[in-house]
């Protein structure tokens, strides 16, 4: 997951292909039903929950037009609905994540 | 090489680690420079001892070249990025790590655990291998700060410190 969202910020004909057929680009990458399911409804709170790395998630939020404080926000409400941050390091100083 | 195994890259785009103080040390992009990442995004992250012996490989390499050479370290101190404690700092935390970098105090910049890191400078504390780099590329010496102050909205303790060599 985290390969795509790498190469959506880096790759203009995969951007392309994100607007033509997102869900067709999807099956280039092995994902699990969670995951697909997330990306394709922009659900950057469960993103966040499930240890996408921050620095390629705020790119992923941008591109589905979620300006700053609404990124951050969709965070903080998928603290509240999905529970602490599964994996990785991208987590909150109250200890709501995987260490 | 001798001294600290690296890795080499033919394709890189540069970050805003490495971008915005270009951007605004060198506008015109007329003075050759040598990039150079250090880990401090995820595991395996560099060890801290290992960041102060590459600053000090790339002091005896820039010891060995005939061309004047400054050497920049970038990165934040205590900050929570991307996360939704972004905009939270540690300030506390920040001075007394700056404290360890101007007396260039090695055992005490790498005595830093990484659970203590992230527990009390967040993630973007890992980001401390760069000024513990260039303090090992400046061994010996000691460091002047210029400015020091924590800007939420950056979401980050914003420096400028330096370490000359004069004074060797």
């Amino acid at each position: 997951m985290q390969k795509l969202l790498y190469n959506l910020n880096r790759d203009a004909q995969v951007r392309q292909r994100c607007e033509d057929d997102f869900e067709g680009l999807l099956t280039d990458y092995d994902l699990t039903d969670e995951e697909r399911e997330a990306l394709v409804d922009g659900n950057i709170g469960l993103l966040y929950v499930m240890g996408v790395n921050g620095q390629l998630l705020m790119h992923y939020a941008a591109l589905r037009q979620y300006a700053w404080d609404e990124y951050i926000a969709a965070m903080g409400d998928g603290l509240a609905r999905y529970g602490p941050v599964r994996h990785g390091l991208y987590t909150t100083t109250d200890g709501q994540g995987a260490v | 090489m001798a001294d600290v195994d690296l890795a080499y890259a033919e394709e890189w785009k540069f970050d805003h680690g490495i971008m915005v103080p270009l951007h605004f040390l060198l506008p015109e992009g007329d003075v050759p420079i040598i990039p150079v990442n250090i880990n401090c995004q995820g595991p395996p992250l560099t060890p801290l001892a290992r960041a102060y012996a590459f600053g000090r490989a790339l002091r005896k390499a820039c010891d060995a070249a005939v061309e004047r050479i400054a050497l920049i370290g970038t990165g934040g101190i205590s900050h929570w990025p991307a996360t939704p404690d972004s905009g939270k700092i540690n300030e506390a935390w920040d001075r007394e790590f700056l404290d360890r970098w101007l007396v260039n105090d090695r055992a005490a910049l790498t005595g830093y655990t990484d659970q203590e890191t992230w527990r009390d400078a967040g993630q973007g504390g890992f980001e401390i291998r760069t000024f513990i780099a260039v303090a090992g590329a400046a061994e010996g010496c000691t460091g002047e700060l210029y400015c020091y102050a924590p800007i939420p909205i950056f979401a980050v303790g914003c420096t400028v410190a330096r370490m000359s060599l004069r004074s060797l």
